[in-house]
């Protein structure tokens, strides 16, 4: 069960958070349960009123050209990660093929001149 | 205590590059930090370069975001309000609060103009306000954080945010309504 407030209490609240949404939340149940009685409801009639005042002051909404800024920002790293990415596959790519480079070299026989052989025999030996 | 935090998966999800995930924190947080980092500094574009600070550090951080006691959205403000004290101390000189951006001349343009007139005069009274009063106000009253939220992002107690609270609003009411202060 709500514990109630004394008068003093509830007073202190609308002068201190104004609208009843503002309170917190341990005292608004008690504070709803009073906000009928005539003194209860003047307290935060002159709250309300200076609540309005305030709300005067609005700030209009961040524009399309503020968070299509602030997204790149989001996209900045990720565009950058993707490019490391890729740049290590080509780099993996150059190595991978270096080492195929070597291992094709090595595997070249001594002396071998793949470009004097044809089909029809050695043109070293045909020139002979 | 673990507090219930609704942007935690949020976060989960931009941090592994998720873009629709990123667009969708944007649009629920930035308006509540720029119209925070507006009310504190008084001034649009700087605060608009403090939000555009604030989403490099979210997205720095937002892989390292664990659920604890505190909020994001608490977190956020606390970042917000850092970043501001940083730009005020780089102006070095007293803020005053800018007036709103003057209505466009259009046909309602003296209704636009009354209440811009209403905005200049609640934006000054308050940017006139001690420091911590007017933070205590814009964090309640503007930002609708609860009084641990707020207290927590100032620094102070409970019981120190209400004094603030108290006494900025009945300043306020005096500033804006003429009321005479009953007390102080």
């Amino acid at each position: 069960m709500t514990e109630p407030l004394s008068l003093a209490r509830f007073a202190e609240l609308a002068e201190t958070y104004g609208a009843l949404a503002r309170w917190p939340q341990a005292e608004r149940d008690a504070g709803r349960e009073m906000a009928d009685t005539p003194e209860a409801a003047a307290f935060l009639a002159r709250a309300a009123a200076l609540d309005d005042l305030l709300d005067q002051w609005a700030v209009a909404p961040p524009d399309a050209s503020l968070r299509e800024a602030i997204m790149a920002g989001h996209l900045r790293p990720l565009r950058r990660r993707i490019r490391v990415w890729w740049s290590a596959v080509g780099l993996a790519s150059a190595l991978a093929g270096a080492v195929a480079g070597v291992l094709v070299v090595e595997a070249d026989p001594a002396g071998y001149h793949a470009t004097e052989d044809t089909a029809f025999g050695s043109l070293v030996v045909q020139e002979k | 205590m673990e507090v219930r935090d609704p942007d935690v998966e949020l976060l989960r999800q931009v941090a592994q590059g998720d873009e629709r995930a990123a667009r969708r924190l944007v649009a629920a947080r930035l308006p509540r930090v720029l119209a925070f980092a507006t009310r504190v500094l008084g001034e649009r574009s700087d605060a608009e370069d403090v939000a555009q600070e604030v989403f490099l550090r979210v997205w720095r951080h937002a892989g390292r975001w664990r659920a604890g006691t505190a909020r994001f959205d608490t977190w956020l403000h606390t970042v917000t309000l850092n970043l501001c004290r940083d730009r005020i101390r780089r102006r070095r000189e007293t803020l005053i609060a800018e007036p709103p951006d003057l209505p466009d001349p259009t046909p309602d343009a003296q209704a636009r103009m009354e209440a811009a007139a209403g905005a200049r005069s609640v934006a000054t009274a308050i940017a006139s306000l001690p420091e911590r009063q007017k933070l205590a106000i814009i964090l309640v009253h503007y930002q609708e954080m609860s009084n641990i939220e707020a207290a927590t992002i100032m620094s102070v107690s409970v019981e120190a945010l209400e004094s603030l609270l108290s006494r900025g609003r009945r300043t306020l009411r005096h500033s804006l309504t003429g009321e005479e202060r009953r007390h102080d």
